[in-house]
């Protein structure tokens, strides 16, 4: 019994003990010097607040972009005819001569593939001057989507009021419209009073049979927001929708977990069928991922957070080279009472423990006062810019990892110094 | 004894390596595969740091404690990295080797020349 006490005493209580004296230690010598304290935390808090906030900002464009590729749809492949990213040496003039997708292509796609395995829809997409009217109000800079049924399938719809077009009404081609929020608000003050009255267009009525949910800005512009959704067959009475204006286009989404290679050769052999298109002759359509968005820009916040780095790890670094040399200053001042506290039986280690908690302590402080001015500065900013930026957990941790590496790497070589001094050196010293 | 000039070069250019290392333990990368992963490695390398600073004032401890925590860093980084539900593909790095072989042949020549104790 008396054995296991003794190992509890010296293994567990001692260095609790150890370490709880050393934090007393430390903490009045940082209340004795608050200004030197203060002076050599302002590196650490101008590192941190720097470092944080670009990593902070970074987060919150990859969510808007991870957003805003969600709202494109996501791992929907778009077949079209340009391509989005152009090479060098791109040879602009042979996609000039590509035919634009066109609604039989879409037909043909659609037999072609298993109806299980993936959504397929058409779509024009017109930004009109046309004003749509409902009584005095109208609105004249607008988007209108010419949809086949499908399209909810790759683009979440969201509805305030009313519902989707029906099967029926995509085939017959009704003239039933879906307003954007903007567009049901400036028409109808209220959006939710826009459901089942008619708007009209072109001198045609259409009946509103929903009104979408407010989605908000995103990078893109591909917010429904501004947009009015009809049926294909309807628009196409009207506007003329094969020419390249109306840029029209197919959207395969996968409905089961399908390897993206293999999707893209099983379009592409479908399209060069469709297309006739001989063995020796190139693809005259593009197959645009908007998945590939998403990965192009990961390098970019790559390049950012390195320059995030080099703005506050420069300041880091001074910062723990001023607590070092802080250290230095207040292991030099208390030479003698290290000498006293070892004559009286103080371990190496706890004369150790004492500057590195010291250390630590102000780094961390330092850390924390950054956090905060990081936290303001986004709270100040946040009104005036459209991103939407948050102080994540992942950052709040890596503000205070920083500050506790930079505090134990820079008050390490100071508190080892002062516990190897010899106490009868030490107490000689004045 | 007084420290070789081999060991002063051993260790400024492992202290500029490990201040090379320090950003890009942070790295979104990193962050990635797990939340407390930069912590991880943020302990590693201030325990290295240290482990520098033993064998600056010429301890047996410094370069023990540097080589495990070399071995154990390498440990770490295959299991996180290069690791799929099927198999564990051990990998070593250029940077492992370098500072393992420097390490050792440190060892080799000065390691009974270096003395006990903190």
């Amino acid at each position: 019994m008396k054995k296991i006490t003794g190992f509890i005493a010296s293994k567990v209580v001692t260095p609790i003990w150890l370490i709880k004296e050393s934090f007393l230690l430390a903490k009045s010598a940082l209340l004795n010097n608050k200004l030197r304290s203060f002076l050599s935390l302002l590196g650490v808090t101008i590192g941190i607040f720097s470092v944080i906030l670009v990593f902070t900002f970074i987060d919150g464009l990859e969510r808007s972009i991870k957003e805003s590729v969600e709202s494109i749809g996501g791992k929907v492949v778009y077949i079209q005819k340009w391509p989005w990213a152009f090479g060098e040496d791109y040879p602009w003039w042979k996609y000039l001569e590509r035919p634009v997708p066109k609604y039989a292509e879409w037909n043909d796609l659609k037999k072609q593939l298993p109806s299980d395995e993936y959504a397929v829809a058409y779509s024009v997409n017109i930004f009109s001057q046309k004003p749509i009217k409902y009584n005095k109000n109208s609105v004249s800079d607008y988007r209108i989507i010419g949809c086949t049924y499908d399209f909810s399938l790759l683009k979440k719809v969201n509805f305030l009021s009313g519902r989707y077009f029906l099967d029926g009404e995509f085939n017959q081609g009704k003239n039933v419209v879906i307003l954007g929020y903007s567009i049901a608000k400036t028409l109808f003050d209220n959006p939710k009073y826009a459901l089942n009255n008619d708007v009209s267009l072109n001198g045609r009525k259409l009946k509103v049979i929903g009104v979408m949910t407010k989605e908000g800005k995103n990078i893109f512009s591909s917010s429904l927001d501004e947009c009015i959704l009809m049926p294909y067959l309807f628009i196409a009475k009207f506007f003329s929708v094969k020419e390249e204006g109306a840029n029209p286009y197919i959207a395969v989404k996968p409905l089961v977990d399908i390897e993206e290679s293999k999707m893209l050769s099983t379009l592409e052999i479908q399209m060069r069928k469709i297309r006739r298109l001989k063995p020796n002759e190139e693809n005259d359509f593009a197959l645009n991922q908007s998945s590939l968005i998403e990965k192009n820009t990961g390098s970019m916040f790559s390049v950012l957070s390195i320059a995030g780095w080099i703005i506050g790890g420069f300041s880091i670094l001074v910062s723990a080279f001023g607590i070092a040399n802080i250290m230095f200053v207040s292991v030099k001042e208390r030479v003698p009472l290290i000498g006293v506290q070892k004559a009286l039986g103080a371990t190496k280690v706890f004369i150790l423990l004492q500057f590195l908690i010291e250390a630590i302590i102000l780094s961390l402080l330092g850390g924390m006062i950054g956090l905060l001015i990081t936290w303001l500065a986004i709270w100040l900013l946040q009104p005036y810019i459209d991103l939407s930026i948050k102080l994540s957990a992942t950052n709040i941790l890596l503000a205070i990892n920083i500050s506790l590496l930079t505090g134990i790497i820079s008050g390490f070589i100071p508190a080892y110094s002062a516990a190897q001094l010899d106490p009868v050196e030490s107490m000689r010293a004045s | 004894m007084k420290r070789p000039l081999i060991i002063t070069l051993f260790c400024v250019a492992a202290w500029l390596w490990l201040f090379i290392m320090f950003p890009s333990i942070f790295s979104p990368e990193t962050k990635k595969i797990s939340l407390l992963l930069p912590s991880l490695y943020g302990i590693i390398i201030a325990l290295q740091f240290i482990g520098l600073v033993g064998i600056w004032h010429m301890k047996k401890w410094g370069l023990e404690w540097f080589i495990i925590l070399l071995f154990i860093k390498n440990l770490i980084d295959n299991f996180v990295t290069n690791n799929s539900e099927a198999s564990v593909n051990f990998e070593l790095p250029l940077s492992f080797i370098v500072w393992l072989v420097s390490s050792i042949l440190i060892a080799a020549f000065f390691y009974k020349k270096m003395s006990k104790g903190f």
